[in-house]
């Protein structure tokens, strides 16, 4: 059977479970379990399909390997570049990669986008729940290891591709 | 006695003096035929026999599956996902497991693309359709049909 929306309290003690550094952290499930889309899709703005290379949905032009380069690739062309600050900026959007080490190279684990109005953190654990967490190290672990590149945008320049894409679409 | 790979149901457990007749209308002399062994019984007066049988692929499929998807429903990245022992153990059942995550790709969603992909050589999704699950498994299905995977009425 396709899986159903589970109820909140089981959610809940599942997530600890897996992520015990939330339990000492402000967060909250923010959807339902859904396979649609994954958490890179989701840093990406998108909950209709998965992004991730070699399997999923990637970037035209972009290389499939599974190194931060790519990813920072990917992200590129919809306009993030990396930034040093985690903190909230009026007019910018950010998002935050999850990596650990394996064998000398960084390996992107997980993706979180920054809320557009600085309230904490956006990230869709896996094919479970989406969750909003008020700091990045709330999902640091073995899960995840922990955020080694931040990214950032215009709003502007957000606006103007959405845009863009759209005009291309209705063509 | 490799506990993952035997198991016991009650199709191959008999207690022939509770059932007697069933026993004897199958084995005449009364004798414990080959394959069977003589199991401690759970109370004094009952002689059980059981047989040992390995498990069909679906148990086998289904135990590993659920197992994956237990440990690595929270994790990301699909490449890490299929790393884990249960995803290759399913993997290692070889094409004829094929039908058999067909049919789950349909009932679960689960991501079986990877094993797919790599155990028939073949990728029936459309560039364009990559990432869309609904699409994917569309893709699959029809595959599965038209090279006999899956039945047609399915």
């Amino acid at each position: 059977m396709a899986p159903e929306p589970r109820l909140i309290p089981l959610a809940r003690a599942h997530l600890l479970r897996e992520f015990p550094n939330l339990s000492n952290a402000q967060w909250r499930i923010t959807s339902p379990f859904d396979r649609a889309y994954n958490c890179f899709a989701w840093a990406a703005g998108e909950c209709q399909r998965r992004w991730e290379p070699g399997i999923d949905y990637w970037p035209r032009g972009v290389s499939v390997d599974l190194t931060m380069e790519c990813f920072l690739q990917a992200f590129a062309t919809l306009g993030y570049h990396p930034c040093e600050s985690v903190s909230y900026e009026i007019g910018f959007q950010k998002v935050a990669i999850y990596s650990e080490s394996f064998m000398g190279e960084e390996l992107p684990t997980h993706m979180a986008r920054q809320d557009l109005f600085g309230r904490g953190w956006l990230s869709k654990l896996g094919d479970l729940e989406d969750i909003r967490h008020r700091n990045l190290s709330d999902l640091d672990g073995d899960q995840y290891g922990r955020v080694t590149k931040i990214l950032r945008r215009s709003v502007l320049k957000a606006v103007t591709l959405r845009t863009k894409a759209l005009l291309i679409k209705s063509n | 006695m490799a506990e993952s790979c035997i198991t016991w149901d009650a199709e191959n457990e008999w207690c022939p003096k509770s059932d007697e007749k069933r026993w004897l209308a199958r084995y005449p002399s009364k004798a414990v035929p080959d394959g069977w062994v003589e199991r401690k019984p759970i109370t004094a007066h009952l002689d059980v026999f059981v047989r040992e049988v390995p498990p069909p692929i679906e148990r086998i499929f289904r135990d590993e599956a659920d197992k994956w998807e237990r440990e690595t429903v929270h994790l990301s990245l699909t490449a890490r996902k299929v790393l884990h022992p249960s995803y290759q153990a399913i993997m290692s059942m070889g094409p004829a497991v094929v039908p058999i995550l067909l049919d789950d790709l349909r009932k679960t969603k689960r991501g079986w693309f990877w094993a797919l992909k790599h155990l028939t050589q073949v990728d029936p999704v459309r560039e364009e359709d990559r990432g869309n699950v609904d699409k994917m498994i569309d893709a699959w299905i029809g595959w599965g049909r038209k090279e006999g995977k899956l039945p047609s009425g399915s």
